[in-house]
């Protein structure tokens, strides 16, 4: 191995090194550009007549240094795009990944530790297993579209996401305890649980489908359509409006369903364990968006 | 000082050099070293983070290319978004630098000089 490959390969180390937290792919696209320009940088000088070593130290010179580049690229990874771009629109394929993933990791998690649920929904309750398909794929389409590249929560999102998760607590319950509870107003209500979700899964869609629409989630107000630097305030704030909104809902099933089986006491400590983890989960959204 | 000059308006010249076609990076930075007269003076590797940060807004897209010669390059081209920021960025430098001429007293040595 030649001096000026081993300098090559510590400067592209050095520059990986702060790029931890990047995809994989994305670091290797990062190397591969940076091991490209430095080699392009070479071959010019080699061509103006400079020895191999001069070339690479004159290149390393020119180029800047490793870490502080690295860091930058990292700090920009980390960086929010920028709020005129939100919602810009995504390509019929970007759209079939954000609405299949979390599809596809909603039957594979439950398949794998509750398989006589995922038949039970193909089988018995088909409705519901499609609806909660639906539900969980435009909750992942729209946490994602909703902020091109980014990935935020928004009332929309949140509120389909509560949906899927009080669906999935449905469902768990009706499995489990649904034998026992046969001639009681739970099985009239279990079954009747498409029309009792079906327009909150609707609102939810059409909602999702709103917000993606528009180039910021809540830019059709005129209040923030006049103010961006408000807009992209409040749209800081999402997380937190959306954590809220999510507790809410998931307090809602939570209370309702564990008054029921559990009596009103638990069903309260419930709730209070719920509003905790929803508050450490938005500070966490918070400092990992603001 | 040039570099501190230059350093918030790199993405300004990143979209300028890109309003005649794709470049890859290298490209990019040897475009802005022929326009400039090699007379800008800046760290190539500051190109990657401004250029992700345009790819981030939209202003830019990104895509691989089959190099003849070697690996394939990333090549980066201005998306409608990016010429609209291209023409708001020239404007705004436009005025920036008409305002500073102005109060450096250089516009009316200029004026002066042509009038002469």
């Amino acid at each position: 191995m030649k001096p000026v490959d081993i300098y090559l390969a510590a400067f592209l180390d050095t520059l990986d090194a702060q790029l931890n937290d990047l995809p994989p792919a994305r670091r290797a696209e990062i190397l591969g550009e940076t091991r490209e320009h430095l080699d392009a940088m070479m071959v010019a000088r080699r061509a103006d007549g400079m020895a191999e070593n001069d070339a690479w130290h004159s290149a390393r010179q020119a180029f800047g240094d490793a870490e502080a580049i690295g860091r930058e690229l990292a700090r920009e990874w980390e960086r929010a795009p920028r709020v005129e771009t939100v919602g810009t629109p995504l390509s019929k394929r970007e759209k079939l990944i954000l609405f299949a993933r979390p599809v596809a990791l909603s039957i594979l998690v439950y398949g794998f530790f509750m398989p006589s649920m995922i038949n039970a929904s193909f089988k018995s309750y088909w409705v519901n297993g499609l609806l909660a398909v639906i539900t969980f794929g435009c909750a992942g389409y729209g946490f994602k579209s909703g902020r091109r590249g980014g990935g935020k929560w928004t009332p929309a999102t949140a509120f389909n996401w509560a949906l899927c998760i009080l669906s999935l607590l449905w469902a768990n319950l009706h499995l489990t305890f649904g034998s026992q509870l046969r001639g009681t107003s739970w099985e009239t209500i279990s079954q009747n649980y498409p029309s009792v979700m079906l327009p909150l899964f609707l609102a939810a869609s059409f909602w999702l489908k709103r917000e993606t629409n528009t180039t910021l989630p809540w830019r059709t107000m005129p209040r923030y359509a006049q103010n961006p630097i408000a807009a992209e305030e409040t749209f800081r704030l999402s997380p937190k409006i959306g954590a809220v909104m999510g507790l809410a809902m998931g307090c809602m099933g939570n209370l309702w369903m564990g008054w029921k089986f559990f009596g009103f006491g638990l069903a309260g400590m419930l709730c209070v364990g719920e509003i905790a983890l929803a508050y450490l989960y938005a500070r966490w959204l918070n400092s990992k968006t603001s | 000082m040039q570099r501190e000059l230059l350093k918030g308006n790199v993405p300004a010249l990143i979209l300028a050099v890109l309003q005649g076609g794709g470049l890859h990076g290298y490209a990019i930075a040897r475009e802005i070293e022929r326009r400039s007269g090699g007379i800008l003076e800046w760290k190539e590797g500051t190109l990657y983070p401004a250029l992700h940060a345009l790819e981030k807004d939209g202003l830019i897209v990104a895509q691989w290319e089959p190099n003849e010669r070697g690996p394939s390059r990333k090549v980066y081209a201005l998306t409608p978004a990016g010429e609209a920021d291209l023409k708001r960025r020239s404007a705004v430098w436009s005025q920036f630098s008409r305002a500073v001429s102005d109060v450096l007293g250089l516009s009316s040595r200029e004026n002066h000089h042509e009038t002469r």
